[in-house]
């Protein structure tokens, strides 16, 4: 049963709801910070890591933030801090998952691009870019995802990940590079 | 991402039109995740909602500390007599102490010679 949430909190800023959970213990505010944030955090664990219990990351991702709140420093945005805990989530996540070099392997050898349904070619292109994130290290995989992907500036990845923005750029530069690579090795011309 | 290369603007433009969605989340996740909270202990959230009584506490301690601080440092370092005060001893020991030097050996049964103290010096 969804609980209620009175028009006057979901008029209010992040800053002022993180506030009041902090000073209230008020649920209600964490509630909504919530439904705010969970799309974002949701399609970014996805996307850094895959997985295939990804309601239950979502969820460790807001109970860690949760738990986390008296010590968040409000000197930065609260969504900043909130994509680290995803980031986090979904970094000890992909520690303890295989590789999936095999089923790399199959994609690449079932790709036809001739005289194929508009729909199957679609599919296949999103496995294609689902593969090739794979394939990138941890740390060019966040760069690109975050930042190409979901749209989030650099200064503030550099923020989330907690390195220099230059660092950012050059990951940037180096991941493109390995996407362009596996996209024209799989037949690709982008 | 202004002034991108052609190439990376159409690698980027493929990897957005082509990014994976996540599947949506079970109508339930959300509040599985206000009952998760709920569990939590309450002592945290008992602890982070009165900071004012770790200050107050903090303010203790540190009057505890300097009232002790200060009394060590005074019974180390005892102050000295101010000249009014050596005066007023001087006269004290004057006007009630005899001089020792010249006088027989007091008996002690001879309570005539002795000198009665003013209480008030005390």
């Amino acid at each position: 049963m969804v609980g209620e949430v009175n028009d006057a909190t979901e008029l209010m800023t992040d800053d002022l709801l993180v506030k009041r959970c902090v000073a209230e213990n008020d649920r209600h505010s964490f509630r909504l910070l919530y439904r705010r944030h969970q799309s974002r955090v949701r399609q970014i664990i996805y996307q850094l890591c895959d997985p295939i219990s990804l309601d239950d990351l979502v969820q460790e991702a807001f109970l860690r933030a949760w738990k986390g709140l008296p010590k968040f420093r409000q000197s930065s945005q609260f969504s900043t801090w909130l994509y680290r805990i995803a980031w986090n989530v979904a970094s000890d996540r992909r520690q303890t998952l295989a590789q999936e070099r095999s089923r790399l392997k199959n994609i690449s050898e079932s790709i036809s691009t001739q005289h194929e349904d508009p729909d199957i070619i679609q599919l296949h292109y999103q496995d294609l870019v689902r593969a090739g994130l794979s394939l990138l290290s941890e740390e060019h995989r966040s760069v690109l995802v975050l930042h190409d992907l979901e749209e989030i500036p650099q200064k503030e990845v550099a923020e989330i990940l907690k390195i220099p923005v230059g660092t950012v750029k050059s990951r940037l530069f180096h991941a493109r590079i390995g996407m362009r690579k596996f996209l024209e090795q799989a037949g690709m011309q982008i | 991402m202004n002034n991108l290369p052609d190439e990376d603007a159409k690698l980027i433009d493929f990897l957005c039109h082509n990014r994976s969605i996540a599947p949506p989340e079970l109508p339930e996740l959300e509040d599985r995740l206000m009952l998760q909270i709920d569990l939590l202990p309450t002592e945290k959230a008992e602890k982070v909602s009165n900071p004012w009584r770790r200050y107050l506490m903090g303010g203790i301690g540190l009057i505890i500390a300097a009232s002790v601080s200060t009394t060590i440092f005074q019974m180390m370092n005892p102050p000295e007599p101010s000249i009014a005060e050596l005066n007023q001893l001087n006269l004290f020991l004057e006007a009630y102490l005899p001089d020792l030097s010249n006088q027989p050996e007091l008996d002690t049964g001879d309570r005539e010679n002795l000198v009665e103290l003013d209480p008030d010096l005390f």
